[in-house]
């Protein structure tokens, strides 16, 4: 299989995860299972879309009917679910709750196909699995990136402020490099510091009616959590 | 209950107003402290059942469906009205746990060894029990095992059933149970129901890991800042 192949294999499966009512749908069919089955055994990975990692972060979190609701009314969450749908019916449904209880629910008629059945708990897993590896995201490697363009930005504003400004020298860039290198360590470690407050803004704003307020905790889950 | 504890649970209750988010978020977190305490194992459960439901856990719903187990529930909807005294006692037995485990946990929740669980439309009380993880963690598994329960024909005694069980402990013992209903089942189902839970226990300790490992960091990042 060639390279372009296997992406686009691995594209068309992180497109069947569907998020609905705070649940996660795998929507299957039997080319989507025999893709599925490919990848997995070639030990591939998925890259979902940051809106379904933002979706799952939330979902750990808050237990979500829709975003009609009044805020006050989400509860808390009590297990992840992940449906399999598979030939217009429900056929394999997962509960994940944080204290260890795992409950799969398979469909009575799908045992009567035990190939079909086999192949689709394997896919069915191995999505799963997928989603719940990319949980944690790298939130470092976030806040490396954004400081340095920050101070790339400003070490660069400044030196053409003062160069056409202020001092016509060659100097200039000496002194905005240390101002770049002191905004990066000090805006690193306020970052680092304030990722509670951000978190927390995150994770009670998410379901915010405002679409601004909402955007910007999703960004924060998607980047932070 | 007496009219006495009434009205000490009213008292309780009414002082209690509904939580914000924030106040969500950070009841979550010290449960999330509790739950991270309590872990003593991984339990991964294989069911097989007549029909999925993809309906989304609403706890009222689930609470009401629950609360409503009682002696007039069970000849109001014919429960296993059609097998025998022994097979039928059974039966409602089960269902009846399930209302006591429920109301154990209510107590558990509310600090309160004689409370009764409240009545469905008692929303001021029901709001603060709905807020606590650990009590919503139950009603959603007692939830579960009562869907197990009701079959298409409520008459009958047949059930969806947990065919298999593994429970993975912390020090390292796996306990696997078996529902007797595998063994009288053909080799080839039993090899597929088997060989199913075997691949769910293998990755459901992968999938519990990852969502373990997420509230731990996040655990971090908020209590202790260690980033």
């Amino acid at each position: 299989m060639t390279r372009t192949q296997s992406t686009l294999n691995v594209q068309l499966l992180a497109n069947c995860v569907v998020s609905k009512d705070g649940q996660f749908w795998f929507y299957l069919d039997r080319e989507l299972v025999e893709v599925g089955l490919k990848c997995c055994q070639q030990n591939q990975t998925i890259f979902f879309s940051d809106s379904i990692l933002t979706q799952l972060r939330q979902a750990v979190v808050w237990d979500t009917g829709g975003l009609s609701e009044p805020d006050s009314s989400f509860n808390v969450q009590s297990g992840l679910t992940f449906c399999t749908h598979f030939e217009d019916r429900l056929v394999l449904r997962t509960v994940v709750s944080m204290d260890g209880d795992v409950l799969h629910q398979i469909d009575r008629q799908l045992l009567h196909t035990s190939d079909d059945c086999l192949k689709l708990n394997q896919v069915h897993h191995w999505l799963l699995t997928q989603l719940t590896d990319k949980l944690c995201g790298d939130f470092r490697r976030f806040i490396n990136k954004f400081t340095d363009w920050l101070a790339f930005l400003v070490c660069c504003l400044s030196s053409v402020l003062a160069f056409n400004y202020f001092i016509k020298s060659w100097y200039v860039l000496g002194v905005t490099m240390l101002l770049g290198i002191l905004i990066r360590h000090l805006s690193r470690q306020s970052l680092r510091r304030s990722l509670p407050i951000l978190l927390r803004f995150g994770f009670s704003h998410v379901l915010s009616p405002n679409p601004i307020i909402q955007w910007l905790s999703q960004q924060v889950l998607a980047r932070l959590a | 209950m007496t009219h006495d504890s009434h009205t000490q649970d009213d008292l309780v209750f009414s002082q209690k107003k509904p939580k914000t988010l924030n106040e969500k978020v950070d009841g979550f977190l010290n449960s999330l402290g509790d739950v991270l305490n309590d872990i003593t194992a991984l339990e991964v459960n294989t069911m097989i059942v007549a029909r999925i439901s993809g309906s989304k856990f609403n706890p009222l719903a689930a609470y009401e469906d629950i609360y409503a187990i009682t002696e007039e529930w069970f000849e109001k909807n014919h429960i296993a009205e059609d097998c025998t005294g022994e097979v039928r006692s059974k039966c409602r037995e089960n269902y009846l746990k399930l209302r006591q485990n429920l109301e154990r946990h209510y107590k558990a929740v509310i600090h309160d060894p004689t409370a009764t669980l409240p009545e469905p439309n008692t929303m001021d009380k029901l709001d603060v029990v709905f807020e606590n993880p650990e009590f919503l963690r139950a009603l959603r598994k007692i939830r579960e095992q009562k869907s197990a329960y009701d079959s298409d024909d409520p008459k009958s005694a047949d059930i969806d059933l947990i065919y298999a069980q593994t429970v993975i402990q912390l020090d390292g013992d796996v306990v696997n149970r078996f529902h007797e209903k595998l063994f009288d089942a053909s080799s080839d189902k039993r090899e597929l129901i088997l060989t199913i839970h075997s691949q769910g226990v293998a990755t459901g300790e992968a999938q519990w890991r990852g969502l373990l490992n997420f509230v731990v960091d996040l655990l971090k990042k908020f209590r202790f800042n260690l980033f």
